[in-house]
């Protein structure tokens, strides 16, 4: 058991490590000429020497390891670098920005978990009923539909028409509303239609009929033993969908206009502001790194089976 | 009316037609038996002889997606299963009929403890606080012969042997202290050495709590060794039926016959040609005219493949004894 | 004419339609569409549904529908150019790593790994970010992001075939290693390949859009339908199709790719798999890869 522990962990590690490596890259393997480049994001005239003095200030001269290590020794110090448009400290300006992305991705979480095991266990009570049937039709028409077009119809209904929630700015729990259904609705979808599945996939088995003949009737036996059954499904999908939330902050937080991690992160792709992305990259796929690792360790406990099959 | 008298369990002209999309097959076609309290009724018969059907679908326990008609009458203490709403069914099973399964490692539900899947069905059906129904499920686990029932309880599934297994399948199904007890083919998914034990563990239960069971299996040791009764099936028809020493001794029906014989043999001569029965059963999707077991049958006369035969009563018997087969029968008068 | 009842049969006619139209759209787009779709004609500005312009017109008074059309073109061409690219490179590392294994299996396999921990949409992101906005770096970089998929996948195809007996006795009779995988490794994996890529191409139309949504992709005045509906936003309240149509349009060609993917992967599927296996299935993809 510890060894399997210990053995994820120390992967999640590599990977924390390419994860580096490629983020550090993304300055490193700059197609065409950095110290150029940030000269030019700094502004005023551009003459060799001030491209001269970038490359030196940058360490760009020196061997590709070199820099590598000294950009490391300064993340492990907290130092992100400076942004190249405004000249924060990125990792002040994200510490800033964290807020957002935190309610976005834990509310969004929220709707998702809401969404998914409410309407599939609605389903689950009666399969084939008319409530599975209609939610089987939200889950494929949700699954395909674009994430900005459900936010853009959002702040239609509720922000112009109906005039009841805000849609603009991260200004308290209700302009909180919108984003974070925005964000959870179609991992929702997904989720309900997993957690639909598994539970049918669960209720065909052997076990069920054996639960039944104890004379247990369709409820208890949903709860009792399908339910159990799912648990690695279940917990597998919804760290995937924390990824999912996640990686929709990209796209939410730009169109309600939070000032959000996720928002800062596209901010400095549209002006190749470097720093910035090379530190977001990071961020995010070490979080990204660590959820997994979380999801496969709780997963691995949760379930009986795979506890002794581990060798416990 | 008294319950000594009445049968606990009287199957009546029942017929189990299962539709699929594409087709129709019954697999169960007009069968009547009756098992009394404290007897053993062993129903026998090939792979696909409907004889799990048989059982398994009066008690709404046919897997999930198989769509099953029902005609005729199961009547468990009199009342009839087949117009029981659910709520009544649910009541019986578990509490007067009790099942045990063929394979205990997919019968057990493999997330939960053993304890907890025991002490559920004990909580519902006798009405018992959970620590009673705790004290009671390790009490039943000493009963089915596993020592150490409270460490047994906490754990999973897996984590037994398959005749322990077994053991905890036996002990779910008389959990509820039921006057019927169904097992289907309880030993097929075990160790030689480990089935001997799990017959005389259920022959031990037996005469402990009196019920009557139903014990489903193709194995004539377990027959032999357990039953009092025995019913042979073919092709979803009851062929044969009277008491195990009639029957396996001097079977009637040309298939039983085929049957015992099939069942090889240490006491017979090395060299003796092993006898086997020829041809196949009957696709069910058809329907069956004359006696299903012609086509196969070698004291089969014209009149066998045209005229569906009744249970007949055997003459000469040491008891009531049923045979589905006219020609023998008057061979015997 | 049988291979096209057969496709037919296995897509099912709806499907079928939705993709084939979009497909005839955004070839015969040119043709077919009633306006220059970057024309702007200002006095038509904001027009509504109207017989000079069945779709209405847009803030600059370019005709929707054009717009929309354009839209498809811009969509599918990229779609299949970022299959094609990071199909092709994919199945090449993943076939090199397959087939050769060692230390370049090893190295491919570790990148492969950090591209699924972390979500595609964050890695192409980053590439657009170093290489600059626009329509081209956005397959440049989407392609990159979606390499790993493609890799692993025909890494485990090619590594279970080259194991196997047939493979062996090929070595033996003194094959190249270059016939082995081109005559009987590469087709394989591309049987895979393809049913895989059916079932991406939804996901990555959605990222197209995603990416020219926030202004990294497609630039004005080139027509894209993600671009098309954040420029409409400011007008949701007076013109709100402006921003439902090219939405509608978007969704419905991610419908169709869906499920064209699902019955696809369905039908090639050698073992009868019902279609809530193949749910499970996907959920798990990521894990069925690792293993």
């Amino acid at each position: 058991m510890f060894r399997i522990v210990l053995n994820r962990a120390i992967s999640a590690a590599i990977l924390i490590v390419i994860a580096s490596v490629f983020s550090f890259m993304i300055i490193a393997a700059f197609p065409g000429n950095v110290a150029g480049l940030i000269a030019e994001m700094r502004g005023g005239f551009v003459s060799q020497e001030v491209v001269d003095a970038v490359a030196e200030e940058f360490r760009l001269n020196d061997p590709l390891a070199l820099r590598y290590l000294h950009w490391l020794g300064d993340v492990l110090q907290g130092n992100l670098g400076v942004s190249l448009r405004t000249g924060e400290n990125v990792s002040t300006a994200m510490a800033q920005r964290l807020e957002p992305t935190i309610v976005l991705v834990l509310g969004g979480s929220v709707v998702t978990l809401l969404m998914g095991v409410m309407m599939g266990f609605a389903g689950a009570m009666r399969p084939n009923g008319s409530i599975d049937q209609l939610i089987r039709v939200i889950a494929v028409f949700n699954v395909s539909l674009p994430k900005f077009f459900l936010a853009a119809m959002l702040i239609y209904i509720f922000g112009v028409q109906l005039q009841i929630l805000p849609t603009f700015g991260f200004r308290g729990p209700l302009s909180w509303i919108l984003p974070c259904i925005a964000v959870g609705a179609v991992p929702g979808a997904l989720l309900s239609r997993l957690i639909r599945v598994a539970l049918e996939e669960a209720m065909s088995r052997p076990y069920v009929i054996t639960a039944k003949s104890k004379g247990f009737g369709r409820r208890h036996i949903l709860f009792q033993d399908a339910l159990p059954n799912i648990v690695p499904v279940f917990l597998t999908t919804f760290g995937m969908n924390i990824a999912f939330v996640t990686q929709s902050s990209l796209i939410i937080e730009p169109i309600f206009s939070w000032n959000g991690i996720g928002a800062y992160f596209v901010e400095a792709a549209r002006f190749r502001d470097l720093p910035v992305l090379q530190s977001c990259l990071l961020m995010f796929s070490i979080l990204f790194i660590l959820v997994n690792l979380a999801v496969d360790l709780i997963v691995m406990l949760a379930d009986p089976l795979q506890r002794r099959a581990r060798g416990a | 009316m008294n319950s000594t008298t009445m049968p606990p369990l009287e199957v009546d002209d029942f017929t189990v037609t299962l539709h699929t999309p594409t087709l129709s097959v019954r697999p169960v076609d007009g069968v009547s038996y009756s098992v009394q309290a404290g007897e053993v009724l062993a129903v026998v018969g090939e792979s696909g002889s409907g004889k799990t059907i048989l059982n398994m679908a009066p008690l709404d326990l046919l897997p999930v997606g198989v769509d099953a008609e029902m005609k005729g009458s199961v009547r468990f203490e009199g009342r009839d299963l087949l117009n029981m709403s659910t709520s009544e069914l649910e009541a019986v099973r578990g509490g007067g009929i009790g099942v045990v399964f063929q394979d205990p490692l997919s019968a057990l539900n493999p997330v939960r403890k053993i304890g907890r899947q025991l002490t559920e069905g004990i909580e519902r059906h006798l009405g018992l606080t959970p620590t009673q129904a705790e004290n009671r499920t390790a009490e039943l686990l000493t009963l089915v012969g596993l020592p150490d029932p409270k460490s047994r309880m906490q754990q999973y599934p897996h984590e037994l042997s398959g005749g322990q297994r077994q053991r905890v399948g036996i002990a779910m199904g008389i959990s509820g202290e039921p006057r019927v007890l169904i097992a289907d083919e309880p030993t097929t998914a075990l160790d030689v050495t480990v089935q001997a034990q799990i017959v005389e563990l259920l022959k031990d239960l037996q005469k402990r709590m009196g019920m009557a069971i139903v014990i489903i299996t193709h194995d004539f040791g377990v027959v032999s060794g357990l039953a009092d009764k025995v019913a042979v099936m073919y092709a979803g028809r009851l062929s044969e039926l009277g008491s195990v020493r009639d029957v396996l001794i001097d079977p009637a029906h040309p298939y039983t016959r085929g049957l015992l014989q099939s069942v090889p043999s240490l006491t017979v001569p090395m060299d003796t040609k092993f006898l086997g029965l020829p041809g196949q059963p009957p696709n069910m999707a058809y329907r069956i005219e004359g006696c299903a077991f012609a086509p196969r049958c070698i004291e089969a006369r014209a009149d066998c493949h045209v005229n569906r035969p009744s249970l007949l009563s055997v003459p000469h018997s040491a008891s009531d004894r049923l045979a589905a087969c006219p020609v023998i029968v008057n061979q015997f008068a | 004419m049988i291979w096209l009842r057969k496709t037919f049969h296995i897509v099912g006619w709806p499907t079928l339609l939705l993709v084939s139209s979009f497909a005839f759209i955004a070839i015969f787009g040119s043709v077919i569409s009633p306006y220059d779709p970057t024309m702007q004609n200002l006095s038509h500005s904001m027009q509504s549904f109207s017989g000079d312009h069945w779709l209405g017109a847009d803030n600059l008074g370019r005709d929707t529908l054009s717009r929309l059309i354009a839209g498809a073109q811009t969509t599918l061409l990229g779609v299949v150019t970022v299959l094609l690219l990071a199909g092709t490179v994919g199945m090449m590392l993943g076939t090199l790593a397959g087939y050769f294994g060692g230390w370049l299996d090893e190295i491919v396999m570790r990148f492969c790994d950090f591209g699924f921990s972390v979500p595609s949409l964050f890695v192409a992101l980053a590439f657009v970010g170093v290489f600059g906005p626009s329509y081209g770096n956005m397959i440049l970089a989407l392609s990159i992001a979606w390499v790993p998929i493609y890799a692993r996948l025909t890494r485990g195809v090619v590594a279970a075939a080259a194991s196997q007996a047939y493979i062996e006795s090929l070595r033996v009779l003194g094959a190249s290693p270059a016939r082995i995988i081109f005559r009987h490794l590469v087709p394989v994996a591309l049987g895979q390949v393809l049913v895989y890529a059916s079932a991406d191409a939804g996901l990555l139309a959605l990222a197209i859009a995603n990416l020219s949504f926030l202004g990294l992709g497609v630039q004005p005045p080139q027509a894209e339908w993600g671009q098309m509906l954040v420029s409409a936003m400011p007008y949701i309240q007076e013109a709100p199709r402006l921003v439902i149509l090219p939405g509608i349009a978007l969704t419905l060609l991610v419908i169709g790719f869906n499920l064209l993917g699902e019955r696809i992967a369905l039908a090639k599927n050698p073992r009868a798999m019902s279609r809530r296996k193949l749910t499970l299935r996907r959920a798990i993809f990521k894990k069925e890869l690792e293993a």
